[in-house]
């Protein structure tokens, strides 16, 4: 998959359209990040375990239907008979999807990530992609890629394979794990990846957390959780942190933003665009400090420092910018759902108060207006970027 | 007989896989399994639960 300079900045300017920025300013942000960087980009994988397909289709959707399949030459990854041309997998250029060397380099910016492995849009399939996988934990190099970890990672390897190599099966969590503490940097995209999620939520019929078979299994072995954060501590890892993007899907843009800011601060051999002492460019220390404790970025440290406010992901409850809130502020509340005062939905159980999720400050499907986020549509807030979703946030709802 | 893996299938959400069996002498495909690699327990979470909390729990399968 590769991203053209015209998908990003009609990416990036539709998030300064939704928060009502100046788009100029913004434009000029994208034409910077979307330089063509020399060096190439860092690899990026996208490692599915317990996962429905949300963040997937989410993240798909900032650049729907503008997917680009061809090859080094041009030629489409699909000859006339609909079948994948078996690709040099480790040949220079090649990404899930298409091909990261373009023809027409004038008119493809590349890269602000080039996806190598990725479930749903990839071209090939059985050895051919899993042995992508294989690459990575046993040859490539330390260090040079990055991983975004999509759901639940399971207990044990029977609950979720990925693909077969030689035989062998390549599975989570193990597999995943060896992949992960060699890669540069570990992303948690989702509340599965992040915090656990709907897989490991309590399981009353066993007394136990989910993500398990019936029969036969011990109550408490079988644990299905969030990316571990050992999985971060190595020596390649340039953080030593999972950096958590949750949400229920994950926020694309957020996690866009947020590999921007990473490969800014770690610099020009990691596909950064901006030269050393530029007034944009943040810090590994920024970096660091802009991750809090549950391993959430707080702002997008690019965009404010170029437009000068605080553009916020996961540092601001939502109830600070909900559209709800003139309302709330004249105590007008919703008694029922549908209530045409369109008032706070705080005694119908909204989490907003208690939830740091860019649903609001970011909004959802690049829209301008207002109306893509619960809250606005009259849905109260069911926390799904919280830690504890869904058992605590739902239990505060309909207790 | 030979078993050959087609793991994972591209272009499908969720982790499908197919295993073929092959008769070395006739390259005969003799058995075919369908596999779903992956298990998360959705009946098992929504056990004992109020049903409010199905729409927003079902809604993510």
């Amino acid at each position: 998959m590769r991203i053209t300079r015209r998908q990003f900045i009609k990416f990036i300017s539709a998030t300064a359209a939704a928060m009502g920025l100046n788009q100029l300013e913004l434009e000029k942000v994208a034409e910077v990040l979307a330089k063509p960087s020399a060096l190439g980009t860092l690899p990026v994988l996208w490692i599915q375990n317990q996962v429905c397909g949300g963040c997937i289709t989410a993240f798909a959707g900032v650049f729907a239907g503008e997917v680009d399949y061809t090859d080094i030459n041009g030629d489409n990854i699909y000859d006339t008979t609909g079948l994948v041309q078996a690709k040099a997998l480790n040949s220079p250029g090649y990404t899930a999807g298409s091909n990261a060397s373009s023809s027409t380099v004038d008119d493809v910016l590349l890269d602000v990530i080039d996806l190598k492995f990725m479930n749903v849009i990839m071209g090939p399939a059985g050895e051919l992609a899993a042995s992508i996988l294989d690459y990575y934990e046993n040859t490539a190099a330390g260090g040079s890629f990055v991983v975004i970890i999509d759901g639940t990672i399971p207990s044990e390897d029977k609950y979720c394979g990925l693909g077969y190599v030689a035989g062998q099966e390549i599975a989570s969590p193990s597999n995943v794990e060896a992949i992960a503490k060699k890669a540069a940097l570990v992303i948690a995209y989702g509340t599965c990846a992040s915090f656990g999620g709907v897989p490991a939520a309590m399981n009353r019929k066993y007394d136990a957390v989910s993500g398990r078979y019936e029969g036969g299994m011990t109550t408490t072995a079988a644990f299905a959780g969030p990316v571990p954060d050992d999985w971060a501590a190595n020596s390649y890892n340039l953080l030593q942190k999972v950096v958590r993007i949750p949400t229920c899907p994950g926020h694309p843009e957020a996690l866009l933003l947020t590999v921007v800011d990473a490969l800014e601060a770690l610099g020009s051999a990691y596909g950064g665009r901006l030269p050393s002492g530029h007034p944009w460019k943040p810090t590994v220390a920024e970096l660091v400090a802009n991750i809090d404790s549950l391993g959430r970025p707080k702002k997008s440290l690019v965009l404010s420092k170029a437009l000068g406010v605080n553009v916020w992901l996961y540092g601001q409850p939502i109830h600070l910018a909900c559209p709800r809130l003139p309302k709330y502020n004249l105590g007008v509340f919703d008694r029922y759902f549908g209530d045409t005062r369109q008032g706070c939905l705080q005694q119908l159980g909204c989490q907003g108060p208690s939830v740091y999720t860019p649903c609001v400050s970011l909004k959802w499907n690049r829209e301008v207006s207002s109306n893509t986020t619960c809250v606005a549509q009259g849905a109260p807030c069911v926390g799904c970027g919280a830690p504890g979703f869904p058992d605590r946030t739902l239990n505060l709802q309909y207790k | 007989m030979a078993t050959y893996h087609l793991d994972p299938v591209n272009r499908i959400e969720g982790h499908l896989g197919v295993e073929l069996t092959v008769d070395d002498g006739t390259s005969a495909v003799t058995d075919v399994r369908v596999k779903s690699m992956m298990y998360r327990g959705f009946e098992n979470i929504l056990y004992k639960r109020h049903q409010k909390e199905a729409i927003t729990i079902v809604q993510r399968i």
